[in-house]
């Protein structure tokens, strides 16, 4: 790889081996005069990954690509100073997304050493393009990836080794990228720094923090059970529940969590459970208060993934861009909240 | 002194790698699980068999620093790896028979050998309800919790987005949650699992 993959792909090792070699320390670029439009730059791009969720790919010239991998620590530097977990994921996602325009126009050589730069042994068919990793690589990094392609299910294994198509290959390093660069932010940043990079700094929090009001995002905890905007998964558990219908042990334990999490009383939680077959008031007081934090872990509802690997899950088709429990009775919640002031004003 | 105290005078015990990072449990039958305990070696286990008794005898498929740390969460700061388990309970199955049990236990070890590639399989039956597969690979070693799902749901049927159901060539019924969550205890090898009428020890089937 060399300055330009640097420049496009800033996260790997190999970049931080570059910049380490060049005699420009980031200390120097964050004051000096001479690096001013490095410091413009850097600003830039964290305002373009806020406002677009993208950074445009451009094709640089080795002294550009220099610059611009410069500013890449600088860009860091100023996210990390504004400490905000939005600002952060989509800066990483920019980043990420660059990255992969980047890594499509490799050969097959490029693509191996990229993945062994990020410690994945890779074997790319110099014809087809397509890459031969070992399955944990895979699952490692595609977990995340909610399509039903992405399941190691849909892959064929064969000896531990799976074969995928450079454009899938290419989606799985945009993923250890925005991985690389959401992990090591916010860092510490020293005052000095931040104070010469203020303007900088305060230009992107306001855009951030505009932004961040306009997703209307809440911090507060949901004030009341409003039962009507449980996901089918639990309302489900819940009608079986009082059905007298014996749930599984993992289907409890999502069900407990999950009314808990969103604020239900722990009494409350015990009365669902009264009409089980195997009720028993102690026991089930106990394991309740025990999932509530009684012995100082409070357990949060499991996600989508763990409730369908379960078994748990009804497979509702309502649910379709749902990944947690909680998220499908926030955003219910929120709607029927939206419901309720429209109908106020009209 | 009770026969179950003499069993273990001379019981097969198995030895799992890096033995003094696990946890071990005991239970006696009607009482609560004792866990948390740890050995310096299948000697002190063995004379701690001998003078406890216990009905089931279970150990960790995670390795710690600190296997004897208590709570959980302590133990968990601890944490070296885990083995990737499988368990298949006859009576979890569509078709609840023993003989269905070993059947897709066999179908089970080949996946994990010819399409997973994995080297280090130990192949046992659980002297009660079914059997058990540990995989002992370096590389399952520090795979986390939604990987470990990966490879469970690598076994069984899905569903699209549209709620189609795919059906699965791989599939085995498998208890997804001994997979996924590795803080579980085993039962070992060698040990007895003592039943009010009977006892039938957990045995090795096959060791590679």
């Amino acid at each position: 790889m060399d300055i330009i993959d640097f420049a496009n792909i800033p996260c790997t090792t190999g970049a931080l081996e570059y910049m380490k070699e060049s005699s420009v320390g980031s200390a120097d670029v964050c004051t000096d005069m001479a690096y001013e439009s490095v410091r413009s730059a850097a600003k830039g791009r964290v305002l373009e990954a806020l406002q677009n969720g993208t950074l445009k790919y451009r094709r640089y010239n080795e002294p550009a690509a220099n610059k611009e991998l410069l500013a890449y620590p600088v860009a860091r530097i100023i996210v990390s100073s504004i400490n905000n977990t939005y600002l952060t994921k989509r800066y990483a996602l920019a980043v990420a997304k660059l990255a992969y325009e980047h890594i499509m126009s490799f050969r097959a050589v490029a693509l191996g050493e990229l993945a062994a730069d990020f410690g994945i042994s890779a074997t790319v068919d110099a014809r087809t393009m397509s890459a031969t990793i070992h399955f944990t690589d895979y699952i490692h990094h595609a977990h995340v990836l909610h399509e039903p392609k992405w399941k190691l299910s849909s892959r064929t294994v064969k000896g531990g080794m799976l074969t995928i198509s450079k454009g899938d290959f290419a989606r799985l390093m945009e993923e250890v990228v925005r991985k690389k660069v959401e992990s090591g932010l916010p860092h510490e940043v020293p005052k000095e720094i931040k104070e010469a990079l203020k303007q900088y700094i305060n230009e992107v929090q306001e855009a951030a923090s505009i932004r961040t009001n306009k997703q209307g995002f809440s911090k507060e905890g949901f004030s009341e059970v409003s039962s009507g905007c449980f996901p089918p998964c639990i309302s489900s558990a819940i009608a079986d529940a009082q059905a007298n219908v014996n749930l599984s042990h993992s289907m409890r334990f999502a069900m407990t969590t999950f009314l808990l999490n969103i604020g239900m009383k722990p009494e409350k939680i015990t009365e669902i459970f009264r009409a089980s077959p195997d009720f028993r008031e102690q026991d089930t007081n106990y394991q309740i208060n025990h999932i509530a934090g009684a012995s100082g872990t409070a357990y949060t509802c499991p996600t989508c993934a763990t409730m369908t690997t379960n078994g748990n899950c009804p497979g509702k088709a309502v649910c379709k861009k749902i990944v947690h429990p909680l998220v499908y009775y926030r955003r219910k919640v929120w709607l029927e909240n939206k419901k309720q002031t429209k109908k106020v004003i009209s | 002194m009770s026969s179950l105290s003499d069993y273990y005078w001379h019981a097969p015990l198995y030895e799992p790698p890096d033995f003094t990072s696990r946890e071990f449990g005991f239970r006696k039958n009607g009482e609560k699980m004792v866990r948390h305990k740890a050995f310096s070696s299948v000697q002190k286990l063995r004379t701690f068999l001998i003078e406890t008794a216990p009905d089931h005898v279970y150990f960790s498929s995670s390795k710690y620093e600190d296997p004897a740390a208590y709570p959980m969460e302590d133990k968990k700061k601890s944490w070296i790896g885990s083995d990737l388990v499988f368990d298949i309970d006859y009576d979890h199955l569509k078709r609840p028979t023993l003989k269905e049990a070993k059947k897709q236990s066999e179908k089970l070890m080949l996946i994990l050998k010819d399409d997973l590639g994995f080297k280090k399989l130990l192949y046992v039956d659980s002297g009660s309800r079914g059997f058990h597969v540990h995989v002992h690979d370096e590389c399952v070693q520090k795979l986390g919790n939604p990987e470990r799902r990966e490879i469970a749901d690598f076994f069984g049927h899905f569903k699209t987005k549209r709620g189609r159901k795919i059906i699965n060539p791989n599939w085995v019924e498998i208890d997804t949650v001994v997979t996924t969550d590795f803080t579980r205890l085993i039962r070992l090898p060698g040990s007895l699992n003592v039943k009010e009428d009977s006892a039938r020890a957990c045995t090795i089937i096959k060791d590679s």
